[in-house]
């Protein structure tokens, strides 16, 4: 047995193993690109320069006009455009579609910071920009605008400078030759929110890079994790909605590669999507989100891809469990044998016309055994990382038969009998709603 | 530091650039820890301090500098992790490379191995947590404020990954644990 003092020394040592200075050439590349990036500056720094010339106000709404018509006439595909109610601007032209670069006069100058509005990362489906089923990131700031795909946000495509020209309307121009786009591309989109801030809709009303044209309109999804980190959508409206990064299907130990919209969800108001990752994935109702305490949490509906038994002679470890196989029935069967564990009669259940199980789990309430470092009794009863503590959490498990030999978990979980009670009928709709790509 | 902080707040590059020489080994120390990869650990590095370099006259307090870069990093280093996801699924196996170090009985080969082994197979929020304790040195109170997250979060993160490198070097003859996932 290592003690504790051993441990903490061994894995010093471990650590110090590695080396503890940045390569020169890492120090070289930071300075060279930060001689070529431009400082943020707080929007209120920005103020003095936009109240000063008052004459840019007609100009920049004149041409805001003169796009929205231009959007009107030319670009009937993209539906409604943009709310703008003046006039055209004397000598304003109309660019067409492909040509709107400065060097040919587009009439569209560069304006003031993008409203706070917009100033967030938005998730959508996939793009041609990225590699195939990826699913696509934008992200704004006061003055810039990058795409990229999901899980490779340093990478950044479509790089533009960004700015308001109009009530509803931004302008981006490029800021490298590179994605189809040439340095100097403006476009001009116009731009609506959901009454909660949640979804951004895009129309491109012109833009001299299709590319982007067609990257950047459609929907978008706020990205409000509240631990931005996790890349998850956070607060949710009633509605569908795509996974971003969980692959039910992918093995372990195969290599992962992004699948926008692996599931499709549907929730009602006051849900929120608290985790996306590739083999989890979480729905809790809003309020039990961040800043909420861990220990003061009540319910979630978790999702583990491609679970295995644990065994129970090494609890709390990630060892599998001999000779139970990973299939429903095998699982199930398990599951009704493993010491402490009260399970109810399997019941069958079928989910986007996949056939599965569900049972209601608990804690023997004689049950002692625990984790290391935990008080409460633990049952750890699937890997990866899936259990149940007692005396007083419930959970039903259902486990779905994907086929080719792929399972998903389905863990709705609640702190107390009455929580559990109110919570499963809400959930099961939820659950219910799940489309497997 | 702070009078340099404060003047590459008013955008003077050559003050930054001297931040970037005072901080970068500590930092590229942390990245490279946590990712286990040095390609992958000079890429976070690169991004979060152009990064700072950006947000820099966001920054309210310059007393903070270091503790807000270290924030950056380590977001900069879940990014690469997400970034190059083969995330891991696969253990390397690390090539035998003689004795122990003498002047570390403690810290055999096979630890060594147990330990990559093992490290490996946690989660990127694990990791960070683990070296910001054991390398940097840093409180549960002051990491979770480095990562953004709960002290309780702090603490259990810390607990699962001591209990699992502890356990990988403690059940050296058990039978190989199946391949790991992070999520």
């Amino acid at each position: 047995m290592t003690t504790e003092r051993d441990f903490d020394r061994i894995a010093r040592a471990w650590l110090e193993l590695m080396p503890d200075e940045a390569p020169d050439r890492t120090i070289d590349a930071v300075l060279r690109a930060v001689d070529a990036t431009p400082q943020v500056r707080s929007p209120w720094r920005w103020l003095p320069w936009r109240s000063r010339p008052m004459n840019r106000i007609p100009l920049v709404l004149g041409a805001a006009a003169v796009v929205a018509i231009a959007g009107a006439l030319l670009m009937s595909r993209t539906g409604t455009g943009p709310e703008i109610g003046s006039s055209p601007s004397p000598g304003s032209t109309i660019a067409p579609s492909g040509s709107a670069s400065p060097s040919d006069g587009f009439p569209i100058a560069a304006g003031g910071p993008l409203p706070s509005e917009l100033q967030a990362r938005w998730m959508g489906e996939h793009r041609g920009v990225v590699a195939p089923d990826a699913g696509t990131t934008i992200i704004f700031d006061a003055s810039t605008f990058a795409l990229s795909q999901s899980n490779a946000e340093n990478v950044r495509q479509l790089t533009s400078n960004a700015s308001a020209v109009g009530t509803g309307q931004f302008r981006l121009e490029s800021t490298a030759t590179t994605d189809g786009c040439t340095k100097g591309d403006v476009g001009v989109y116009g731009w609506t929110r959901s009454p909660s801030g949640r979804t951004l809709t895009l129309v491109d009303d012109i833009d001299a890079c299709p590319t982007r044209a067609g990257a950047v309109a459609g929907v978008w999804w706020l990205m409000g994790c509240p631990i931005a980190e996790d890349f998850c959508l956070g607060p949710l409206d009633a509605g569908t909605y795509k996974s971003q990064y969980i692959r039910p299907r992918v093995d372990p130990g195969v290599t992962w590669t992004p699948e926008f919209g692996a599931i499709t969800y549907t929730v009602p108001d006051g849900w929120a999507n608290s985790a996306d990752w590739p083999t989890t994935f979480d729905l809790v109702p809003a309020t039990e989100l961040p800043p909420m305490a861990e220990a003061d949490k009540t319910r979630h509906i978790g999702l583990v891809t491609q679970p295995t038994a644990m065994a129970q002679d090494k609890p709390c470890s990630d060892t599998v469990a001999p000779g139970v196989g990973r299939t429903v029935n095998t699982l199930v069967t398990w599951l009704r044998t493993v010491p402490g564990l009260v399970t109810s009669k399997p019941t069958t259940i079928s989910i986007d016309g996949h056939s599965g199980q569900w049972l209601d789990l608990r804690v023997d309430s004689g049950w002692k055994r625990s984790c290391d470092g935990e008080t409460k009794p633990i049952i750890a009863y699937l890997n990866p990382g899936t259990a149940i503590a007692g005396p007083t959490e419930r959970e039903r498990l259902i486990l779905v038969d994907l086929g080719d030999g792929d399972v998903l978990a389905i863990v709705l979980w609640a702190s107390d009998q009455a929580a559990f009670d109110a919570f499963v009928p809400e959930a099961m709709s939820i659950v219910e709603s799940f489309r497997f790509k | 530091m702070d009078e340099l902080v404060e003047r590459a707040r008013q955008g003077d590059r050559d003050a930054f650039a001297s931040l970037v020489h005072a901080t970068s080994d500590r930092m590229y120390a942390i990245a490279v820890r946590i990712l286990r990869d040095s390609d992958l650990a000079q890429d976070a590095l690169q991004g979060a301090l152009v990064t700072a370099w950006r947000q820099l006259p966001n920054l309210r307090d310059p007393a903070r500098f270091e503790a807000w870069v270290r924030r950056l990093l380590i977001h900069a280093c879940y990014a690469e992790a997400r970034r190059r996801r083969s995330w891991t699924a696969n253990v390397r196996v690390l090539p035998v490379d003689g004795p122990a170090d003498p002047d570390s009985p403690l810290l055999s080969v096979v630890d060594r191995d147990l330990l990559e082994r093992a490290f490996r197979r946690l989660s990127i929020e694990h990791r960070a947590v683990f070296v910001l304790h054991h390398h940097t040195g840093l409180a549960l109170v002051e990491i979770a404020e480095a990562l953004g997250i709960p002290a309780g979060t702090a603490r259990s993160r810390l607990h699962y990954a001591t209990r699992t490198l502890r356990d990988a070097i403690e059940a050296d003859t058990a039978p190989v644990i199946p391949e790991g996932r992070m999520a």
